[in-house]
């Protein structure tokens, strides 16, 4: 980060200025925390393909929404797609490009900024690349504040932002541009995703800085990057533990070491059949020790201390080793492993009825409340 | 009655098992000051044997990745044949891994310089050339774009120009339909004879820089493994037409000198797997958690079913993650000055069942461990390397790593069957005895995110033995 820095510990400091190459390592760290625990191994193909885009075309500007004109014309970029497929196949950097020219052909206009669409997991890099290769401004905001698997998720719906009119672009270099309501574009882009391969670089919710400064969830961007910090250079528990309280307002809902992880598979015989974990059980510490029960379904969704509901999405749920204090994702949590269980409070908009009704436990068919609506069905 | 033996550049520990038991054990230097150290090494291990030796199996790791370490560091490869015949290499000199040329078949080429570089330093400093073909399939098995194969030609003789005739060749899609590689390989080799080709497939697994990284490490160790695989063949020649010769590999398992010399990377992280074995071997633990110690690391992995547990797609010692399996390790250092905030202790770390000596220097950490660990876990104290101790207990392992399409369970059923068989079939090729193949592992993990069924199928299988004439 230039022009400013980003201390370690330094969530008072002013808004970041410009992200460059150098500061990729801190934004792979800092989404992690982010992602609830999906793709927390990283995706190395994507910092790849961001480092050099950076190094092409120099640093991005990051800037704050107020900073921007009541007009000025933003766009959401973001992947759409499965993990799988980018691993297979990491861009080949025109992506942005391709996506974003065809929304500014649809819409008549030349974007004056890009956003993102969710800042955590491979997505929180996407808008930087895409800033550069555009040669455009990045707005440090995003519409989710996590990781969440439908398109219209977000607080940009939540305020009523259309999602489309919409343009994707895969690696192969397939173009398309949706124009459909908000509820059909995810399904619409799904079939499309799956025929290009299982993958597309997105730019969608077309909107002016004026209607996204009811819609956003603002300093997404920096706030990854100060993470990154905590999490790239901080050594001790405490320390850390501090700092992303201060940072992004992280509570340790528990400690304990992991004895069960558990699919919905099945297994026969020798043969098992399990999809991401989708639950995993913690034990506290001693006689007295509590009982954690972590839900998932690609992300974790849920947290529940002996049978009572202690956290729930869209707050963050993630878990942080506390000996190599790194994130542990789904893809590699493992019995025994000891670790923190942190809740990362998610944006006021999502602690709404329609927030909570769009991306609350209920969305994802847990039959349960969010803590906030204390106990109201 | 089996010899496993340890390796590095400069030291090779052996010992002579007879069963779970420890007949003898030796160490010999390989620093070119005793010639023929690892024949001496193989005949004074067996002079002690009663009945005879049936196989000696190698444990070539160490070698391996100092030779990929000393590329990494800038150094020029090794010529294996010095003025007059001589051998130049190991053991007695430092081996260093080759420079290769690596092609990706891709739809289409990076939209700038630097956005098709592998992000591994390892792999950049391998690969002296690089290039792209048009091609590859999604991971459903679609063409995302046609096969040129005459780009392919261009890339190979692009790379012969400068001087390079072993190629990496990966398609992205090949973990599912390989056709693409089989295609440029066989045009290639119609028209370059002399080319060496290695195909991204043969090592499976998800990621094309993943398997980029596994198959670009397997060409640049092509000719070390020739050099050290010959002169672990001679020396276990040494005893007898009827021993026969293995070499110890990351999952635990044991793959033919044949095996080994085409596809080297399998030997890599050898040292642990092996190690956990061992502890096992002497604790008689099939299930446990293994501490294994350094002079300042305490190395944790898992042992079930008498199997390091392993995994594909880790992050490697040597800064790379490649898509062959490996044991799940954690490490921890140890504080000499701390002796009581361990990692092993009860409440800051793993707990263990057993605690092995895997190093020099380690053993003064075990002692240090043992006073301050409790409970108390076994405490191996034995003469014999542990990892060679493992190396002699191997057995024949596959492992496969494939993405699939299944659109019913049936379908998947039938898929996962073949996989299997496959699976059983080069456990058999890799020597086990007629009969004895088993599946330990069978997984079918649906991808997320993705609207259509598709499966990741892991099938790793073993078998024991069969310690018949080498092959």
């Amino acid at each position: 980060m230039t022009a400013t820095g980003v201390a370690a510990d330094s969530e008072a400091a002013a808004p970041a200025q410009t992200i460059s190459a150098e500061d990729l390592p801190a934004m792979v760290a800092g989404n992690q925390l982010l992602c609830s625990a999906i793709g927390a191994a990283g995706v190395d193909g994507v910092t790849v393909c961001v480092e050099a885009l950076l190094r092409r075309h120099g640093p991005v500007p990051l800037v704050g929404l107020d900073s921007l004109p009541d007009d000025a014309l933003c766009a959401s970029v973001g992947a759409v797609g499965a993990f799988a497929p980018l691993l297979e196949l990491p861009p080949c950097g025109d992506e942005f490009e391709l996506a974003v020219g065809a929304l500014e052909a649809r819409i008549g206009r030349r974007l004056d900024a890009v956003v993102s669409l969710n800042a955590a997991g491979p997505n929180a890099l996407f808008p930087v690349g895409a800033a550069a290769a555009l040669g455009l401004p990045l707005v440090d905001c995003d519409g989710m504040g996590r990781i969440l698997p439908l398109i219209h998720q977000t607080t940009y719906a939540l305020a009523g932002l259309p999602v489309t009119p919409l343009a994707g672009a895969s690696q192969t270099g397939d173009v398309v541009v949706l124009d459909t309501g908000s509820r059909r574009a995810d399904a619409l882009l799904r079939g499309v995703v799956d025929a290009s391969g299982g993958f597309m670089i997105c730019a969608m919710y077309p909107a002016t800085a004026a209607r996204l400064r009811e819609a956003a969830i603002e300093g997404s961007t920096s706030r990854i990057l100060r993470v990154g910090g905590l999490l790239t250079s901080v050594s001790g528990r405490g320390a850390l533990l501090a700092g992303l309280a201060r940072t992004v307002g992280a509570r340790v809902l528990a400690h304990g070491r992991v004895v069960e992880v558990a699919g919905v598979g099945r297994t026969e015989g020798t043969r098992h059949y399990p999809s991401m974990p989708s639950s995993i059980v913690l034990a506290e510490p001693g006689e007295a020790g509590r009982i954690i029960r972590l839900e998932a379904q690609n992300e974790l969704l849920l947290a529940l201390i002996d049978g009572a509901v202690a956290a729930a999405v869209p707050d963050v749920l993630c878990m942080l080793d506390r000996h190599k204090l790194r994130v542990v994702g789904l893809e590699g949590v493992e019995v025994g492993d000891d670790v923190d269980v942190l809740m990362v409070p998610a944006a006021p908009m999502w602690h709404t009825e329609a927030g909570l009704g769009l991306a609350g436990p209920r969305a994802f068919g847990f039959p349960v409340s969010h803590p906030s609506e204390g106990g109201r069905p | 009655m089996r010899i496993g033996i340890r390796t590095s550049a400069s030291t090779a520990h052996g010992v002579l098992m007879d069963g779970g038991a420890v007949v003898s054990a030796a160490t010999a230097p390989l620093d070119g000051s005793a010639p023929g150290a690892l024949t001496a090494l193989t005949t004074g291990l067996a002079a002690a044997a009663s009945p005879e030796v049936d196989s000696v199996t190698w444990d070539v790791s160490s070698v391996l990745e100092e030779a990929l370490e000393r590329a990494s560091e800038g150094r020029a490869p090794s010529s294996l044949v010095g003025p007059g015949g001589l051998s130049l290499v190991w053991p007695g000199s430092p081996v260093v891994a080759q420079h290769v040329a690596a092609v990706r078949v891709v739809p289409r080429s990076p939209a700038a310089p630097g956005l098709g570089a592998h992000p591994s330093s390892l792999v950049r400093s391998l690969v002296s050339w690089r290039g792209t073909v048009t091609g590859g399939h999604d991971l459903f098995g679609n063409e995302l774009a046609a096969l040129d194969l005459d780009a392919a030609l261009r890339c190979a003789e692009q790379a012969a120009l400068a001087g390079l005739t072993t190629l990496a060749i990966t398609a992205t899609g090949a973990c599912n339909r390989a056709i693409h590689e089989e295609s440029v390989a066989a045009w290639l080799l119609e028209r370059i004879p002399r080319l060496r080709l290695c195909l991204s497939h043969e090592s499976g697994g998800l990621g094309l820089l993943e398997r980029e990284a596994t198959t670009v490490v397997n060409a640049a160790l092509l000719d070390v493994a020739e050099n050290v695989v010959a002169e672990c063949e001679q020396a276990t020649s040494a005893l007898g037409d009827g021993v026969s010769c293995w070499f110890a590999t990351g999952d635990g398992g044991r793959v033919s000198a044949k095996r080994l010399r085409w596809f080297p990377v399998v030997g890599l992280a050898a040292t642990a797997a092996s190690a956990l074995i061992g502890a096992a071997t002497l604790s008689g633990s099939r299930d446990a958690v293994v501490g294994l110690t350094g002079p300042a690391m305490i190395t944790v992995g898992q042992v079930r079913g008498g199997l390091p547990h392993v995994e594909a797609d880790l992050p490697r010692r040597i800064g790379v993650r490649m898509t062959t399996p490996q044991p799940v390790l954690t490490f921890s250092a140890v504080d000499p000055a701390s002796p009581t905030a361990h990692p092993l202790n009860e409440h800051s770390g793993p707990t263990v069942d057993v605690v092995a000596v895997l190093d020099e220097g380690g053993r003064e950490v075990a002692d240090q461990l043992r006073r301050h660990v409790h409970p108390g876990p076994t405490w191996l104290r034995s003469p014999a390397d542990i990892a060679a101790v493992g190396a002699a207990h191997t057995e024949a392992s596959a492992w496969l790593d494939l993405l699939i399409p299944a659109e019913t369970t049936d379908e998947l059923d039938r898929l996962q069957a073949r996989a299997e068989q496959q699976a059983l079939t080069l456990v058999a090729s890799n020597g086990a005895r007629p009969g004895t193949e088993r599946v330990v592992k069978s997984s079918a993990a649906a991808v997320g995110y993705l609207r259509a069924s598709l499966y990741r199928l892991q099938v790793r299988a073993t078998g024991l033995p069969d310690d018949g004439p080498a092959r």
